[in-house]
């Protein structure tokens, strides 16, 4: 007993104020949060009067290497899903009601400092595609047979770049717990994500069997570009 | 999970937050309507006409244009097309300053080119109610016209405060641009009496010079103006005498040109009165005008309904037809007249076959009249002349397709639109179990378009066979017909702006085209303030 509560204080005094540096890579499971702030007000459209796109999403991390002792680099592989609702009631008692999805799908570098051991600094940069969802359905005239639903969808460039901090339950002390293999932390920051502009120019479709089709004009430009908030929860595989 | 998500809203609520109303950008946007048809489209406007556009429609498309915006300060108060027809080629805008101490607006007409865009705009001095484009399209007259006046009125009415002309008249040349005398102001000499209507009558030699009258009708007078010279010379006619207190306006005028030995005149109807007029235009060198009038009358003792002139080998010949039934016919020259009753009373006259035969009728009779105009000057009975073909179901309205064909909507049978042939006499009933109201029958060559609020009937006057009806898939709140794309419109009303196009020379709806949209096209690149 005395030997070992001995070499657990030996442990902690010799701890350096930075954390440990592993020796292997480690795999990390990200579960996020990062609702999106629209810049373009042509978000409108399709949320209910709101700029905010909510958003959730999931990352993988695998840290690779550890530069200088201090910083560690992570490649990551995200996916962000952001979904809003709109009415826009385009008269009195006629209008759409619209859904906008976006799927996002990056690859980045995340950059990451540990202060103490719980208590660390990231910075995160990834680029890859968005897969932009617009859809609108239009209500008021009744009886219709005509087409009433626009569909478009838009694959286009998206980057995102995110600074925040990092907590994590001290390795030291998952150590003394005889925990080796797992830690579970989480995560707060603030970014900013640029999507490429898409044209809504959509397609008709519904009606019945009997139904012309119609064909339709182009709406517009919207930018889904936009200031993000991050909230994470992290899981990590030693 | 949840209550992270909950509180990074709070937080970006505060950051993010813009439309914090119930009403969106998008929400309750001002709404176009459909207004005046012109050859290439339909203009557009909001309640408030603060905004115009208008639908380009071509064979295959419905595109929303913008066509004129109202400048700041200024508001509009008439708006029209420059034929009344549906195929107008300019749309005339009248505005005044919308702030009543705003000393620098005034009171403007644009005419703009639709298609082209081009804006003309000339100065005016006064708020006009009424205007009247001339018949070769060279001339728009903007006056006050009276509260029931016959000629085109616009839709804000005005209250003069302080004092005005009430016989101002301006005179726009339309295709000249704005100039001092253009557009031309003069007072239409009246006697205060206002306007009731103008005629454009057709250019009538006098003395060897050609003059463009235009003749303004005032109760029991009428005034005559020149519009071939430049400083718009007047006479003012008298109709009645002063003590009478009849009111007297022309309803119509014809001029007849100078014929084997009479001189120029021009023939008038006035409703109120039994006589027609014959206001002869006697040459003289003496007057401004180039010469000065003599009146006859022409009395058949019964309220004449409408009239007309025509040439019976040398001799003029003023046939005339009354709602206390019968056709009178004088010879102008000897003014000797002969009567002829009819059972029915009459209302129209209209001229068929380049003035060989005269078509009669009126609403709620049971008969058309055809009277041939050879040998009328000398026959002994007007019976000879006439022939009529019976409609068994009366007239309730009728429709003159062209030289040899009447459309008429019967008085008994509303289920039925009887096509009479009449060069043969046929009459050929065309059943329906939902009849249509005559403002709501088209024609375009020989095909007759009903439509309905579900439905678009058609049916070939040519060939004479039914055709099926072409349902739309959902009601059509306006109805249009385009000679010049070809195409039939209905359009629908949805927040998007959808139309069903047909084309004219293949109605069927397996050659229907539905386009949306164009009342949102771009919507998303409207940005909000």
């Amino acid at each position: 007993m005395k030997t070992y509560l001995l070499l657990i204080a030996t442990a902690i005094a010799l701890q350096p104020i930075n954390a440990q540096s592993s020796t292997h890579p480690s795999l990390e499971l990200g579960l996020n949060v990062t609702p999106t702030v629209v810049l373009d007000d042509s978000i409108e459209f399709f949320s209910s009067n709101t700029r905010i796109q909510p958003a959730v999403g999931g990352s993988l991390r695998l840290h690779v290497a550890t530069v200088g002792d201090v910083l560690e680099m992570l490649p990551v592989l995200s996916y962000r899903f952001a979904i809003t609702d709109g009415t826009p009631l385009l008269t009195d008692n006629t209008g759409m009601e619209s859904t906008l999805k976006t799927h996002d799908i990056h690859l980045g570098l995340r950059l990451r400092g540990w202060l103490y051991n719980w208590f660390g600094a990231f910075a995160e940069a990834s680029g890859g595609l968005a897969i932009i969802d617009m859809n609108a359905s239009r209500f008021g005239l009744n009886p219709t047979n005509l087409q009433t639903d626009y569909h478009d969808r838009k694959t286009v460039y998206s980057m995102a770049a995110t600074l925040g901090t990092a907590f994590r339950i001290s390795p030291a002390h998952l150590k003394r717990r005889g925990i080796h293999r797992f830690n579970l932390g989480g995560e707060i920051g603030a970014g900013f994500i640029k999507r490429k502009e898409v044209h809504f120019a959509p397609d008709l479709s519904g009606g019945d069997d009997n139904t012309i089709p119609a064909s339709t004009t182009d709406f517009g430009d919207i930018d889904l570009t936009g200031i993000t908030v991050h909230l994470g929860l992290n899981l990590h595989f030693f | 999970m949840k209550r992270l998500q909950f509180s990074a809203i709070c937080i970006v609520a505060v950051l993010g937050c813009t439309a914090c109303s119930t009403e969106g950008i998008y929400d309750n946007r001002p709404i176009l309507q459909p207004t005046i048809q012109v050859k290439n489209g339909i203009i557009l406007t909001t309640q408030a006409t603060d905004s115009i556009e208008w639908l380009k429609i071509t064979t295959t498309n419905v595109r929303r244009k913008p066509l004129f915006s109202v400048a700041d300060g200024q508001a509009v108060f008439a708006m029209f097309a420059d034929d009344t027809t549906g195929n107008g080629t300019h749309l005339f805008v009248a505005t005044r300053p919308l702030e009543q101490r705003d000393a620098h607006s005034g009171f403007m007409l644009h005419r703009i080119h639709i298609n082209s865009g081009d804006i003309t705009t000339w100065q005016l001095g006064f708020h006009f109610n009424s205007y009247a484009f001339s018949a070769d399209g060279e001339y728009l007259i903007l006056y006050y016209g009276d509260a029931d006046n016959a000629g085109e009125a616009i839709a804000e009415s005005v209250v003069e405060a302080g004092l005005y002309n009430p016989n101002q008249i301006a005179v726009v040349r339309i295709d000249h641009p704005s100039s001092e005398d253009n557009p031309a102001n003069f007072t239409a000499n009246l006697n205060g009496e206002s306007i009731n209507r103008i005629f454009f009558l057709d250019p009538i030699e006098v003395g060897g010079e050609e003059k463009k009258l235009v003749a303004f009708v005032a109760n029991g007078m009428v005034q005559l103006v020149d519009f071939a010279t430049d400083d718009f010379p007047q006479v003012t006619v008298t109709l009645k005498t002063k003590d009478d207190t009849r009111a007297i306006y022309l309803s119509k005028m014809m001029s007849v040109p100078a014929y084997a030995g009479f001189g120029p005149r021009l023939f008038s109807l006035a409703n109120n009165t039994t006589e027609i007029f014959d206001i002869e235009l006697v040459p003289n060198d003496d007057d401004d005008m180039g010469f000065h009038t003599s009146i006859n009358l022409f009395d058949s003792g019964v309220y004449p309904s409408d009239f007309q002139v025509v040439q019976d080998g040398d001799h003029l010949m003023l046939v005339t037809i009354s709602y206390q039934n019968g056709i009178s016919v004088y010879n102008v020259d000897t003014e000797a007249g002969s009567q002829l009753g009819t059972r029915d009373s009459l209302s129209h006259i209209r001229v068929l076959d380049d003035g060989e035969r005269l078509l009669m009728y009126g609403n709620q009779t049971n008969r058309l009249y055809l009277f041939a105009i050879n040998g009328l000057s000398d026959t002994n009975d007007l019976k000879n002349n006439l022939t009529t073909i019976s409609i068994p179901d009366g007239i309730a309205n009728l429709r003159i397709l062209d030289d040899d064909r009447v459309l008429i909507i019967p008085k008994n049978k509303t289920s039925t639109l009887v096509l009479v042939d009449l060069n043969s006499g046929t009459v050929t009933p065309l059943n329906t179990n939902r009849p249509p109201s005559l403002d709501q029958i088209f024609i375009w060559e020989s095909i007759l378009l009903t439509p309905r609020v579900d439905m678009l009937s058609h049916f070939d006057m040519a060939s004479g066979s039914t055709r099926p009806d072409i349902y739309f898939d959902a009601p059509v709140s306006q109805f249009y017909v385009f000679e010049k794309a070809g195409v039939a419109i209905g359009l629908h009303d949805t927040c998007s702006g959808t139309a069903t196009i047909l084309p004219l020379d293949k109605l069927s709806r397996a050659n229907a085209i539905v386009k949306d949209g164009f009342y949102i096209d771009g919507i998303l690149d409207e940005k909000g303030e």
